[in-house]
C-alpha cells in the first residue's frame, strides 16, 4: 500500500481541476493579453479566477495578483512594499520560524541596511502578541508573520498581532501558504498575504498575492507590465483557473472533509499516546498537521523506514550532508530538547486520505519505532 | 534514492543482536546524532561472531550491518584492511558527500585496537 502523508509539502491536483486544466491547455490557450477572441476567452477565464479567489479571501478582485507561487509572492510583498515606501531603510519585524522565502529575504534586507527583529516563538511554537508589541520601534515599517507554520502546523495569533500592527500603523504581511485551503481566514486582518497553489490541490508554479488597496507597492521585476504592472510575465491562465476551482471544491466540501481529517488526526494521536517517550511538538495546531518526535529514533531514519513501507512523511531535521538540510530552524527556535529536534517527523494529512490508509500507517509506525529502538 | 541492497541492510539487519563478545567499542558523532557500538567475539584472531547497536541515520544503520556482514568469520589481519570503499560497495551506496558511513568503521577500528 502507498500512503501519502506529506500534504504540507505538496498536494495531488484534484482530478476535476486537472481535467479542466487540460481544456485550458488545449482549447482556451490564447494569451490573455492578446487582442483577439482567443485572447479574450483566456482573459475572461483568468479574471473569473481572480474574482473567485478574491471572494474566497473576502477581498476585492483588484487586490489579488497572480504569481508563480509562495516564494515569489513573499518577495514581491516584502521587497515591493519597502521599495515603494521605505527605500532607504527601516525596521522590520518577522519571526525565527518563517519559511526561508521570508527569512532569506529578511537576511538580505539586513545586508542592504534594513534592521530586522526576529521574534522567538514559545516552546509551543507560536510568537506572542506581547513580544510583537515589545519589538515595535519608532522606525518599524513592516511586519511579516506567517499564518500557520509549515513544520509544526501551529496557528499564529494573527488576529491579535493585526490589532497591534494597526494601532501602530505598521503594514502587516502574512505568508499564509499553509493556511489557505485548510482554515477559514479573513485576509482583511492583514495588508498583504501570500499563497501557493500546490498546497491546496492546484498545480505547482502558481500562487497569488493579496495586497490591500491601501498599500502602495512597486514591482521587483520588469517586463510587459502584466498584473497591473506588479508582476510581469504572461498570465498563467490554467494555474489561476486551477487555484480558483480548487478553492471552490474545498469550500463546497469543507465541513465534511475537515471533520474527516480531524478524526484521522485524532486516531493517529491516540496511537502515538501509547508509544512511550514521544513528544508532540507545538500546540494549537492546524487539523491536518502532526509534528512528533520519538526518543532514540532519528526523524530521518523513521521517515526512511516508513518510506520503505510505502508511506511518505517528512522530516525537518536530517543529516547535514543532505542538500539544504541540517537541524530544523523552527524546532531549534522553540528550544526543544535535542532528541525532540533530531527525532521529529511531520505527518500532514490531506482531504484524500482515508481510514484504511491510516490503519496501515499507525500499524507500520508502531512496528518501525519498536524495531529501530531495539537497535539502540 | 536507495538501492535494493541498501534497503535489505537497513530494513532487515541480521547482526543487530546480543552476543557474547570479547571486544567492543563505541563511537559517538553528536553533530550527526549518530552513535554506533560494535561487538566482536574474537577467537584465535578470527572474528567468530559480530554484532552492532546503533542510533543513527539510515546510512549509519545500513553501514553497520554491512561492516558486520563483511567481517564475520574473517581473520583480523584481513579485517584491518576494511575501508570505506568496501562498505560502500556492500551497501551499493556511492554518494561520497555522506561521510556518516564511517561511524561503524571507526567503531570497528577502535575495537580492533584493543586486540592483543
Amino acid at each position: 500500500m502507498r500512503v501519502y502523508l506529506d500534504h504540507a509539502a505538496t498536494t495531488r491536483v484534484f482530478d476535476e481541476v486537472a481535467q479542466e486544466m487540460v481544456k485550458l491547455f488545449t482549447q482556451f490557450y490564447g494569451n490573455a493579453s492578446s487582442l483577439h477572441s482567443h485572447g479574450y476567452e483566456a482573459k475572461r477565464l483568468y479574471e473569473e479566477a481572480r474574482t473567485k479567489v478574491a471572494k474566497h479571501l473576502n477581498v476585492e478582485p483588484e487586490e489579488i495578483y497572480f504569481t508563480s507561487g509562495g516564494t515569489e509572492s513573499d518577495n514581491i510583498a516584502i521587497r515591493g512594499f519597502l521599495k515603494a515606501n521605505f527605500p532607504n531603510g527601516g525596521h522590520i519585524i518577522t519571526t525565527q520560524i518563517e519559511h526561508p522565502a521570508v527569512l532569506e529575504v529578511a537576511r538580505q534586507l539586513e545586508r542592504e541596511g534594513y534592521s530586522v527583529t526576529y521574534l522567538k516563538p514559545t516552546i509551543d511554537g507560536y510568537v506572542t502578541p506581547d513580544d510583537f508589541r515589545r519589538a515595535i520601534r519608532k522606525d518599524t515599517v513592516l511586519a511579516s508573520i506567517m499564518w500557520v507554520n509549515n513544520e509544526t502546523g501551529v496557528i499564529q495569533p494573527i488576529e491579535e498581532i493585526s490589532k497591534i500592527a494597526r494601532e501602530h500603523g505598521i503594514v502587516l504581511h502574512s505568508d499564509a501558504v499553509q493556511a489557505i485551503g485548510k482554515i477559514k481566514i479573513d485576509a482583511r486582518l492583514v495588508d498583504m498575504l501570500s499563497a501557493s497553489g500546490h498546497k491546496f490541490y492546484a498545480p505547482k508554479g502558481c500562487g497569488f498575492l493579496y495586497v490591500s488597496k491601501r498599500v502602495k507597492i512597486e514591482p521587483i521585476m520588469y517586463g510587459g507590465g502584466h498584473e497591473r504592472g506588479l508582476r510581469s510575465g504572461t498570465e498563467n491562465v490554467p494555474g489561476a483557473y486551477a487555484m480558483a476551482l480548487a478553492l471552490e471544491i474545498i469550500e463546497k466540501n469543507y465541513e465534511a472533509w475537515s471533520e474527516k481529517v480531524k478524526k484521522l488526526k485524532e486516531k493517529i494521536l491516540k496511537v502515538i499516546e501509547d508509544i512511550p517517550d514521544h513528544h508532540v511538538n507545538g500546540s494549537n495546531t492546524i487539523f491536518s498537521h502532526i509534528n512528533v518526535s520519538f526518543k532514540n529514533v532519528l526523524g530521518e531514519t523513521l521517515a526512511t523506514a516508513l518510506d520503505m513501507n510505502g508511506i511518505s512523511v517528512s522530516t525537518a531535521s536530517a543529516c547535514s550532508s543532505h542538500h539544504g538540510a541540517g537541524r530544523s530552524h523552527v524546532l531549534e527556535a522553540m528550544q526543544l530538547e535535542d532528541w525532540m529536534i533530531d527525532g521529529a517527523i511531520r505527518i500532514s494529512l490531506g482531504y484524500d486520505n482515508n481510514e484504511d490508509e491510516l490503519d496501515y500507517f499507525v500499524e507500520v509506525l508502531s512496528k518501525e519505532i519498536d524495531r529501530l529502538r531495539k537497535m539502540s | 534514492m536507495y538501492s535494493d541492497k541498501f534497503k535489505q541492510l537497513f530494513m532487515y539487519p541480521r547482526y543487530c543482536r546480543d552476543i557474547d563478545y570479547t571486544h567492543t567499542a563505541e563511537v559517538v558523532y553528536p553533530e550527526h546524532g549518530d552513535k554506533v557500538r560494535i561487538f566482536l567475539r574474537i577467537e584465535n584472531y578470527v572474528v567468530k561472531d559480530v554484532a552492532f547497536k546503533a542510533v543513527g541515520c539510515p546510512r549509519v544503520i545500513a553501514a553497520s550491518e554491512a561492516v558486520c556482514r563483511l567481517i564475520d568469520g574473517k581473520h583480523i589481519d584481513d579485517v584491518k584492511y576494511l575501508n570505506e570503499e568496501h562498505v560502500r560497495d556492500e551497501m551499493d551506496f556511492h554518494d561520497k558527500k555522506f561521510t556518516c558511513i564511517n561511524a561503524p568503521i571507526d567503531a570497528l577500528k577502535k575495537a580492533l585496537a584493543k586486540v592483543q
